[in-house]
């Protein structure tokens, strides 16, 4: 049976429900909307550009943050890799920090940034850069001994070697860490763009809850979700390239063996 | 040439030094391949790292003309390269085309350059770590039980190719292994080992016709013989 045949029975069955049970349920439209009117509202938000608006709010502050999270969070795992003073000195402040949520740095961000995108942007990177270090040094940390001594071997020392053997023999592990830094950014976004966002996909849930445009909150709710399902579609690709993905297929080759 | 002289290296451990390496000494002139044959759990892994370089002894002279290169038991192919890149590697001035292209061929790897290591076979992948290890231009290979992971009939065919390519390309070679077929095969000397702490036990060379002088089940007899007299010198 092909993949997408159950999740289509599963999406028609619960469409379905969901308008029986807002016709049955007695309320006004305004409070359980049907999928009818979620429709309706979607394609008037389209037309009005409202939508890609919004989204696109949200994916500048979103592209900006996950740049910086992923040029530093990474590289600097390479420096505390190679420098160890650094990481003897650093890695408990990362961890300390990767427990902070996000959500706690609000009320400094506002008073030091007032809002728009760059509280947004700050706090993004807050939540995702300490998980994205800490998960890149453990992804270092775990290469395989026998990379790094065929490395050494073949005549390469500190930089050389980092960078040309322990680099891309982390980068599978690394991507992966990425990966759940995005999942998790992406979260934190709609959140702080309710708190200290002037526009974008949270800043809208929120503007349509104070308008009690239920079905706008749930076409905004729609397209987050879509977006990011999106942006891990980038990852499960990237995944997809020899050299990237190899660890996957290494596995799977070996057990096929 | 490699030369190891009254070896001693011992763990430390919080009841006392556990010894792996006792007196041991031994000698591989340049371009043979020396078979050390041991049980499992002998220090033959512990040897070849100090014979590369990457482990002090407590004790014992050491000459390795080096610097080696180790073929590790799991594939060290680097899974991100391609076969032709993973050749290339670590290679600052270039190597010759047309070399490369001969030892692909004599490896019959020719044709699979662009493919990555998790698209070839197991002993593929074992022969390309070999073309690696010979154009790394290191006059020393450690092989550490390196057809460990390979079916019966690609390990045959393997230690025939690996000898054709050292006939060429001769290096000094020693083989770490527990398994009797590589010794017999592919050894111009076979050291037996003891158990732990390991020493050497007997010495079986090859002679000028090219034999060792016994099959399968005499080899057999004298690891049965060594590991006896070994148990009684320890009681």
């Amino acid at each position: 049976m092909k993949r997408w045949i159950p999740f289509g029975i599963v999406t028609v069955l619960g469409t379905l429900l969901w308008g029986w049970l807002a016709a049955r349920s007695g309320l006004p439209e305004g409070v359980f909307p049907g999928p009818a009117a979620v429709a309706t509202a979607a394609a008037q938000e389209l037309a009005s550009g409202e939508i890609p608006r919004h989204a696109l709010q949200s994916l500048f502050r979103y592209g900006v943050s996950f740049a910086a999270t992923t040029l530093l969070g990474t590289s600097l795992g390479l420096v505390f890799w190679v420098y160890s003073v650094c990481r003897a000195a650093l890695q408990p402040y990362v961890h300390f920090f990767r427990f902070v949520s996000p959500l706690a740095w609000i009320p400094i961000v506002i008073l030091a940034f007032g809002v728009g995108h760059l509280p947004v942007i700050v706090l993004l990177f807050l939540a995702t850069f300490f998980p994205t270090l800490a998960g890149s040094l453990a992804a270092l940390e775990r290469v395989p001994r026998r990379y790094l001594e065929t490395g050494l071997d073949l005549g390469l020392k500190g930089w050389r070697l980092a960078a040309r053997v322990q680099w891309p023999a982390a980068l599978p592990e690394i991507l992966a860490h990425l990966r759940i830094a995005a999942g998790v950014g992406w979260v934190v976004l709609v959140a702080a763009e309710m708190l200290a966002g002037d526009g974008g996909l949270g800043f809208a849930i929120l503007d349509a809850r104070n308008g009690m445009r239920v079905d706008l909150v749930l076409v905004y709710l729609v397209v987050i979700g879509l977006v990011g399902l999106g942006i891990d579609r980038v990852f499960v690709e990237f995944r997809r390239l020899a050299r990237l993905g190899w660890s996957f297929r290494e596995a799977l080759s070996e057990e096929g063996a | 040439m490699i030369r190891v002289e009254d070896l001693n290296y011992a763990i430390p451990a919080a009841e006392g030094a556990k010894p792996v390496l006792r007196g041991l000494g031994f000698e591989v002139p340049r371009g043979r391949l020396a078979a050390l044959l041991g049980p499992s759990g002998c220090g033959k892994s512990t040897l070849l790292r100090i014979l590369a370089g990457r482990q002090r002894a407590d004790s014992g002279r050491v000459d390795v003309e080096g610097p080696a290169f180790t073929i590790h038991q799991e594939s060290s192919l680097f899974p991100w390269l391609d076969v032709h890149e993973n050749l290339h590697f670590g290679s600052l001035s270039g190597l010759d085309p047309a070399l490369v292209a001969r030892l692909l061929r004599v490896a019959g790897l020719e044709g699979f350059e662009s493919h990555f290591p998790h698209e070839l076979s197991g002993g593929m992948r074992r022969k390309a770590e070999l073309l690696r290890a010979i154009l790394s231009q290191s006059p020393t290979l450690l092989l550490d039980e390196p057809l460990a992971s390979l079916d019966a009939l690609s390990r045959h065919r393997l230690r025939r190719e690996f000898k054709m390519l050292l006939r060429e390309f001769p290096r000094t070679v020693v083989l770490v292994t527990h398994d009797i077929e590589d010794a017999l095969d592919w050894a111009d000397v076979i050291f037996i080992a003891s158990h732990r702490p390991m020493r050497i036990l007997q010495v079986i060379e090859r002679n000028a016709n090219g034999g060792l002088g016994l099959d399968r089940e005499g080899l057999l007899r004298v690891l049965e013989s060594s590991e006896n007299s070994n148990l009684q010198e320890k009681r």
